[in-house]
C-alpha cells in the first residue's frame, strides 16, 4: 500500500455489549467523505437504521477526526460527535464538534474514527493506547464530576492522557449532558452525554504517540506563513476591568490573558484568569471563557438592549462555569434557554409553587440558587428530572399554551412576545428574536435557510459568513434574489468542509482567502482538488446528511417549515419584523432550485445524488419510495 | 530560577538526585555534580570521567569538550501564561525535521495544566556542559559546525537512549521516535534558512532565539 498522508487508514470499533473492539479500513470512507462530520453522515447511513432511539444500545457515538487534524493545519484540533441525538426533538442524528487535545490524540492513537454501540454490563471506560483499544471498569468513577474523573484516569494513565468523558448529568442521562474535556471543552449540543451515560460508558481516555505524514510539508508551512496571524508578543492583562456582552466589571482582582481552546490553533480566543479562588473545588485555580460560558457571570443585554437577566459577579459566576463543567451539562442549554425561561417565567408569574417547588424563588444574582438549579437538574430532583430533559421537552411536557408562546412580555424597546420552544429541541441562537437577538432582519432569512434542513440550533456549525458583496446583494432584495439561497447553501458546504477535514468552526471559512480549505487539504494529504472541486465535496457531504434524516426521519418540505416558522412568525428583537410566510416559501423554492432538490418535497432527485457519487443511497431511497425522480 | 553561564535553568527542571540514580554510567555521576557544583566549562576544560567506566567498557577516548552553542530557544519572558498553549511550536517541529506530526517527534514540548490554567513549553537548553554529547557511544550526537547545536545523526543513531538518560533537565528534553528507533533532539534548525520553525511560528511570539547576551 503507498503511503498515506492526513489519514490513519483505520476506524475503531467498540462493542460495549459483547466488550469487543476491532478495527475497519477507513480509506474507502475517507477518500469519499473526508472524515469528521461527513464521514459520520456516512457511518450513520450504514449503522444506524430508522427507529433507533438516542438511549438505544444500537445507537452510534461516532467520534471522528480529519486529514488535517492534529497538524500544522490552523485550527485543526476539531472533531465531531456524531449520533442519534437526545436533545434533538423529535430524537434524530445530530452533532457536536469538540475541540481541546482529544481530536489530535484519537488521529496520534491510529484512528480516524471510533463507533462505539451496544451497553456495557457495568459502567466502564474505553482506554486506548497505539492502535489498541481496551474497555476497563468504571466503578470507582461513576457518580464522579468531569474534573475528579479527569484527575483520577491522568493520575493512573499518565499526566499526558487526552480524556473525554462525562459527568453525573450524563450518567443519569440528561439529554442535555455534555462530553467534556480538560475544562471548557465539550461536545456540548445534543446531548451526547446522555447517550454515553446510557451506554455506561464514563470516559474515553487516549495515550498517543503515533503520528500524521503530511505530503506537503513546505506547502502546508507556506499557508501557514501567509494566513496564520502572527501577533507581537501580548503579556498577560493584569487586573481591571473586563468587558462583556457590552456590559463592564470593574476592578476584577484576577490577571487574565488569552489562550487557545484547540490544538494548533494561530488564534487566542478564549479568556483565561488566573488564581481565581474556589469555593466548590479549591484545588481549581483558574479557568477558560469564551462563548456562552462567560454568561454565567451576568447577562445585561439578552436583547441587545438593557434587560438583565441576572448580574453575579466573576467569581461567581467563575464558580458556576466551573459547576456546569464538572457536572456536564449543556451550558449553552442552561444559560441560553433554560435560566432566561425561568427568569421570564416567573416573572408572568407563571411557574407553580407545587412544580417547581425545588428551586422557587428564582434567584440567578445568588451563586446558591444556581447551584441547587446544577443539582436539581443533574440528579433529577423534583421538577430537575424534567429540566434535565431539555428546556423544549419541560415546555412541551408542561403545556406550550401557559409555559411556551406568552412567556415574556415585559420592559424592553419593543415589548414582543418570545418563546424558547424553538425547532429541533435546542435554545436559540443569532436567529434574530428573544435573547438571540444579535442578528436583524434581513440577514436572519439565510439562518432561517439553513436551520430549516438541520438537525439542531440555527446556526449549528454553520456560523454564517459572507463577502461584503454577496451581503449587499441579498439586502437589496433579500426575499427574492438568488444571494439568500446562494450564500446559505456556500455555508451549508463550506461547513460540512470544515467539520469534516477538520477546522474550526468559527474562524472558518474565510472569505477573504476561500481557496484555503482546499490549499490545506493538498498540503496535508497531497490530493489537489480545486476551490470548486472541494466544494462538491461539501455538497456530497450534505446530500449524504440529507438522504440519512430522509430515510430515517421521513423529513421533507412542509415538516421542516412548520418547525422554524412560528419562530420567524414572531416579531424580531430589533425592529418587530415577522418573517413573510409566503415570501420566505418562495425563497424557499429558490434554495431547492439551486440545491437541485424536488421542489414539492425539498428531496434530492436521483440524478442530484448520482452526480454526486451517491448512487448506491439514491437506490436505496428508491426502494423506499423516498426519491425524487 | 538559578541560572549557570550558557545555560538557561528554571527552577523545577533540575533534578539532579533523578538523574543520578538512573545514571549507569559512573562517570555521569562526577559530570553531573560537577555542573551542580558550578563549574563553568569552556573549550579545553576536559570532563573528569571518575572511574574510566565508559573508556574502559567501550574503547573510546572522552570527547573533547564542545564549544558553546551560538544560542538556544528560549521564552521571551519567565511569565508562564505568555504560551497560549496551542501547541503549534511542537507541530511545526516535527513537520521540519520528518514531514510529519506526532508527539515522537517533537523536539520541544507543550506541557498544559488546564485546571491550573498554566501552559509552557519545555525546551533543550543546548547546554555548555552537554553530557548527551559525551555519553553518545556512536558519535551520532555532534555539534553543527556553523550554530554550534547539539544535534543527533539519525543515520548514525542507535536508538539506545543513552543521551536521553544522561540529560540533566526533567524531563529529559531528547525524545525517542520508537517507529525509526532513534533518538531525536532539538538542532535549532541548523539546515532551515528562517532558522528554528518553533520561533517562526509561535502565534504568540512567545519563543526566542536567545544568545548569551539576551539572558534574563
Amino acid at each position: 500500500m503507498s503511503e498515506i498522508y492526513g489519514w490513519t487508514g483505520r476506524i475503531l470499533k467498540v462493542d460495549l455489549t459483547r466488550g469487543k473492539t476491532e478495527m475497519v479500513d477507513s480509506l474507502d470512507y475517507v477518500h469519499k467523505y473526508l472524515g469528521g462530520k461527513g464521514m459520520n453522515h456516512r457511518l450513520a447511513w450504514e449503522e444506524i437504521p430508522p427507529g433507533t432511539k438516542a438511549f438505544d444500545p444500537e445507537n452510534r457515538l461516532i467520534i471522528s477526526v480529519g486529514p488535517l487534524t492534529g497538524t500544522p493545519a490552523q485550527a485543526s484540533g476539531r472533531a465531531t460527535v456524531s449520533g442519534v441525538a437526545a436533545q434533538s426533538y423529535p430524537e434524530m442524528y445530530s452533532h457536536s464538534g469538540v475541540g481541546g487535545w482529544v481530536p489530535p490524540a484519537i488521529k496520534y492513537a491510529g484512528f480516524d474514527g471510533i463507533i462505539i454501540h451496544g451497553r456495557a454490563p457495568k459502567p466502564c471506560y474505553l482506554y486506548i493506547e497505539e492502535n489498541k483499544a481496551k474497555i476497563k471498569q468504571a466503578g470507582d468513577l461513576w457518580g464522579l464530576g468531569n474534573y475528579d474523573t479527569q484527575k483520577k484516569l491522568k493520575q493512573r494513565h499518565g499526566e499526558e492522557t487526552r480524556i473525554l468523558c462525562i459527568g453525573p448529568a450524563g450518567e443519569n442521562m440528561s439529554r442535555i449532558a455534555v462530553l467534556l474535556t480538560d475544562t471548557e471543552n465539550a461536545a456540548g449540543q445534543g446531548g451526547f452525554g446522555g447517550v454515553a451515560g446510557s451506554k455506561n460508558l464514563k470516559a474515553i481516555c487516549i495515550r498517543a504517540s503515533g503520528e500524521v505524514k503530511i505530503a506537503r510539508p513546505d506547502l502546508l508551512l507556506k499557508l501557514r506563513r501567509e494566513n496564520s496571524h502572527p501577533k507581537e508578543f501580548v503579556p498577560i492583562i493584569d487586573k481591571g476591568s473586563w468587558d462583556y456582552d457590552g456590559h463592564t466589571l470593574n476592578d476584577v482582582p484576577y490577571s487574565r490573558n488569552k489562550v487557545s481552546c484547540s490544538h494548533s490553533c494561530d488564534r487566542h480566543c478564549w479568556w483565561m484568569f488566573h488564581d481565581v479562588p474556589r469555593v466548590t473545588r479549591p484545588g481549581l485555580h483558574s479557568g477558560k471563557w469564551m462563548c456562552i460560558g462567560r454568561f454565567t457571570v451576568g447577562w445585561q443585554r439578552p436583547m441587545g438592549v438593557n434587560w438583565p437577566l441576572w448580574q453575579q459577579g466573576l467569581r461567581a459566576g467563575f464558580e458556576i462555569t466551573e459547576l456546569l463543567n464538572q457536572y456536564g451539562l449543556n451550558e449553552w442549554e442552561i444559560l441560553g434557554g433554560m435560566v432566561p425561561w425561568l427568569v421570564m417565567a416567573d416573572r408572568e408569574g407563571v411557574l407553580s409553587r407545587e412544580d417547581f417547588r425545588e428551586i422557587l424563588p428564582i434567584t440567578p444574582d445568588r451563586p446558591e440558587w444556581w447551584v441547587k438549579l446544577i443539582k436539581a437538574v443533574t440528579y433529577r430532583q423534583g421538577i430537575g428530572d424534567l429540566l434535565a430533559e431539555g428546556t423544549y421537552r419541560t415546555i412541551q411536557q408542561l403545556g406550550t399554551g401557559r409555559y411556551g408562546d406568552t412567556i415574556y412580555h415585559g420592559i424592553r424597546k419593543i415589548p414582543t412576545k418570545i418563546s424558547l420552544h424553538a425547532a429541533w429541541g435546542y435554545a436559540g441562537h443569532w436567529s434574530g428574536r428573544g435573547i438571540h437577538s444579535v442578528l436583524e432582519f434581513p440577514d436572519y432569512l439565510i439562518q432561517a435557510l439553513t436551520w430549516m434542513t438541520a438537525t439542531r440550533d440555527p446556526e449549528d456549525d454553520t456560523h454564517i459568513r459572507a463577502k461584503d458583496q454577496w451581503m449587499n446583494a441579498f439586502r437589496k432584495d433579500p426575499y427574492s434574489s438568488q444571494w439568500g439561497p446562494r450564500i446559505a447553501i456556500w455555508n451549508e458546504h463550506r461547513s460540512e468542509l470544515k467539520s469534516s477535514l477538520t477546522l474550526c468552526d468559527t474562524i472558518f471559512p474565510d472569505t477573504n482567502r476561500t481557496d484555503l480549505e482546499s490549499r490545506l487539504f493538498a498540503a496535508v494529504t497531497g490530493i489537489e482538488y480545486t476551490e470548486k472541486e472541494l466544494d462538491k465535496i461539501g455538497e456530497r457531504l450534505k446530500n449524504m446528511q440529507r438522504a440519512l434524516l430522509i430515510r430515517n426521519y421521513d423529513r421533507d418540505r412542509k415538516q421542516e417549515l412548520a418547525a422554524i416558522m412560528p419562530w420567524f412568525k414572531r416579531p424580531d428583537g430589533t425592529k418587530g419584523i415577522q418573517v413573510d410566510g409566503s415570501k420566505f416559501d418562495r425563497m424557499t423554492d429558490e434554495y431547492y432550485r439551486q440545491r437541485g432538490w424536488q421542489s414539492r418535497t425539498g428531496r434530492p432527485t436521483k440524478k442530484k445524488l448520482e452526480d454526486l457519487g451517491l448512487a448506491d443511497v439514491a437506490g436505496e431511497l428508491h426502494r423506499q419510495g423516498k426519491i425524487a425522480s | 530560577m538559578f541560572g549557570i553561564v550558557g545555560i538557561n535553568i528554571r527552577k523545577g527542571d533540575l533534578k539532579m538526585k533523578d538523574r543520578i540514580d538512573k545514571s549507569r554510567r559512573g562517570f555521569l555521576k562526577g559530570l553531573s555534580l560537577g555542573i551542580a557544583g558550578g563549574i563553568i566549562g569552556g573549550p579545553g576544560i576536559v570532563v573528569s570521567d571518575s572511574n574510566g567506566a565508559l573508556q574502559a567498557a567501550e574503547g573510546v577516548s572522552p570527547r573533547p569538550y564542545p564549544p558553546p552553542a551560538t544560542g538556544r530557544i528560549a521564552h521571551v519572558s519567565l511569565d508562564k501564561t505568555v504560551c497560549v498553549g496551542c501547541g503549534t511550536c511542537e507541530l511545526v517541529c516535527a513537520l521540519t525535521h520528518d514531514d510529519a506530526s506526532g508527539p515522537s517527534l517533537r523536539r520541544l514540548w507543550l506541557v498544559t495544566k488546564n485546571f491550573q490554567g498554566v501552559s509552557d513549553t519545555l525546551l533543550c537548553h543546548q547546554c555548555s556542559a552537554p553530557e548527551c554529547y559525551f555519553a553518545c557511544p556512536n558519535e551520532a550526537l555532534n555539534i553543527d559546525p556553523k550554530s554550534k547545536a547539539r544535534y543527533i545523526d539519525p543515520d548514525a543513531c542507535e536508538g539506545c537512549q543513552a543521551c536521553i538518560e544522561s540529560c540533566p533537565l526533567n524531563p529529559p528534553r531528547i525524545n525517542f521516535d520508537p517507529d525509526r528507533s532513534i533518538a531525536v533532539k532539538c538542532d535549532l534548525c541548523k539546515d532551515r534558512d528562517n532558522g528554528p520553525a518553533c520561533v517562526e511560528f509561535c502565534p504568540q511570539k512567545a519563543l526566542t532565539f536567545e544568545t548569551d547576551g539576551d539572558e534574563k
